[in-house]
């Protein structure tokens, strides 16, 4: 074995080890409520799961999806949440006014905010591969707790957790979104701006 | 008055016992159990949601002890004996699939949240052991005796340690910080067990021989530290010798 060989095993053994062991944190880890049958439990550790009841069937995150990206547009903030309802993908994208975000790691100034979704300067589209537009009647959007997660001492997400709810108009239709929790992970992987 | 009496007997058998201890000796030996972590709630859960194959927390509890023994015979046929040991419980806990780590929530404020990695979570209780045994031996004294044994054994706890394999082995620097927050064994424990096991060696004249405990029982488990240990079992080992010659 030459020089330059051994040298190469050991860069690669070296970026082996160095590489941290984050593919769990990317998981979707769904613990299922009990007393709101369909819909993960409300919690604060990153699970990456969201869920809500569609009028009465449940929209929830699946394991294959991203379930939720922060898409930064022109100063406008969007909340993504991409997930499932009766077998079928479904987008939830709402607005998020007053935060400018240059990076994930800003997100941490929603902690403690609540949105009223039927205010102006708030849209929210939902649907399938193309979202329409829904006209909200009234609802909240509360993020009841924004974290900086740290993994052995190195910022890895924000983690963002709350809940919403809304009653909309969508396509004509009166479409309710009740008991709607999140818990979800927001990298530099799930954090776009452009 | 009656707890006058009542004194005087538990300081006089004793006293009385060991005029007839036939044995005195030295055992060692081992033993496993099935153990489950107890929950904590800064460890991160990580069952993927729709995950095929469940990926739990692979727990060890495994004691060793060594010490002193003597015994009394009761009968041609039952012996009791108990000894004072010391005692010593290793659990390990890690990952099912020992290539993951878990997630545990070292420190947090509202705004700010620190996981460490731990590949394993490794706890050291030492004990004091009091074990108490009744063997029945059924068949006639002679070079190889056989019973079957019924044993109690009472641990009170002296002191644990704590140790972790990080992953990333920087992180050693948080080993006190985080070892304060794992339970030690509270003071007190037993196990309960049934086994067979033979001696050798003419009778009156020092013997050895080997226990083999199972299954044995840990009561009140929920003392036990880090693990709460169920059943299990292990092998012990003897040397005795004979105090008095003329049973």
């Amino acid at each position: 074995m030459n020089k330059l060989t051994l040298l190469t095993l050991l860069i690669l053994c070296g970026i082996i080890v160095s590489c941290r062991d984050e593919s769990d944190l990317r998981k979707s880890i769904f613990i299922a409520d009990e007393n709101k049958p369909g819909l993960p439990q409300y919690s604060e550790w990153g699970y990456n799961t969201f869920g809500a009841y569609y009028d009465r069937i449940p929209f929830t995150s699946e394991s294959a999806t991203t379930p939720g990206k922060v898409n930064v547009n022109n100063g406008i903030t969007e909340l993504h949440f991409q997930g499932q309802k009766d077998g079928r993908e479904l987008r939830l994208i709402i607005t998020v006014p007053g935060i400018n975000p240059d990076a994930y790691d800003d997100l941490v100034e929603l902690h403690k905010t609540t949105i009223d979704l039927a205010s102006d300067d708030v849209y929210v589209l939902i649907g399938e591969a193309y979202p329409t537009l829904a006209h909200v009647l009234e609802g909240q959007l509360i993020f009841s707790r924004a974290q900086l997660l740290l993994v052995d001492g190195t910022p890895f997400e924000v983690i963002l957790s709350g809940r919403f709810e809304m009653k909309v108009e969508l396509d004509g239709n009166p479409v309710s979104i009740s008991d709607g929790r999140f818990d979800v992970g927001i990298s530099k992987y799930t954090f776009f701006k452009y | 008055m009656k707890i006058k009496y009542y004194l005087a007997f538990l300081l006089l058998v004793p006293i009385g016992s060991f005029a007839q201890f036939n044995y005195i000796g030295v055992d060692a030996g081992s033993h496993s159990y099935h153990a489950s972590l107890r929950e904590y709630s800064n460890i991160r859960n990580y069952q993927e949601a729709d995950g095929w194959f469940e990926d739990g927390i692979r727990t060890t509890y495994n004691t060793r002890f060594a010490g002193l023994r003597i015994e009394l015979p009761l009968s041609q046929n039952f012996v009791l004996s108990t000894g004072l040991r010391f005692a010593e419980s290793t659990t390990v806990a890690e990952r099912d699939n020992r290539s993951k780590s878990f997630y545990y929530k070292f420190r947090e404020t509202e705004t700010l949240t620190e996981y460490l990695q731990l590949k394993k979570i490794i706890q050291d209780n030492r004990f004091i052991n009091v074990p108490i045994d009744l063997r029945l031996q059924p068949f006639m004294p002679r070079r190889f005796n056989m019973y079957f044994v019924l044993g109690f054994e009472m641990n009170f706890n002296v002191n644990h340690s704590m140790d972790f394999e990080f992953y990333d082995r920087s992180m050693r620097v948080y080993k006190t910080a985080l070892s304060n927050q794992f339970d030690s064994a509270k003071p007190f424990h037993g196990i309960i067990s049934v086994g067979t096991g033979f001696a050798v060696g003419k009778p009156g004249k020092p013997q050895v021989g080997m226990d083999l405990r199972f299954p044995a029982w840990v009561v009140a488990n929920d003392n036990a530290g880090i693990a709460e240990p169920t059943s299990g079992g292990g092998l012990q080992f003897f040397f005795k010798h004979p105090l008095k010659t003329n049973l």
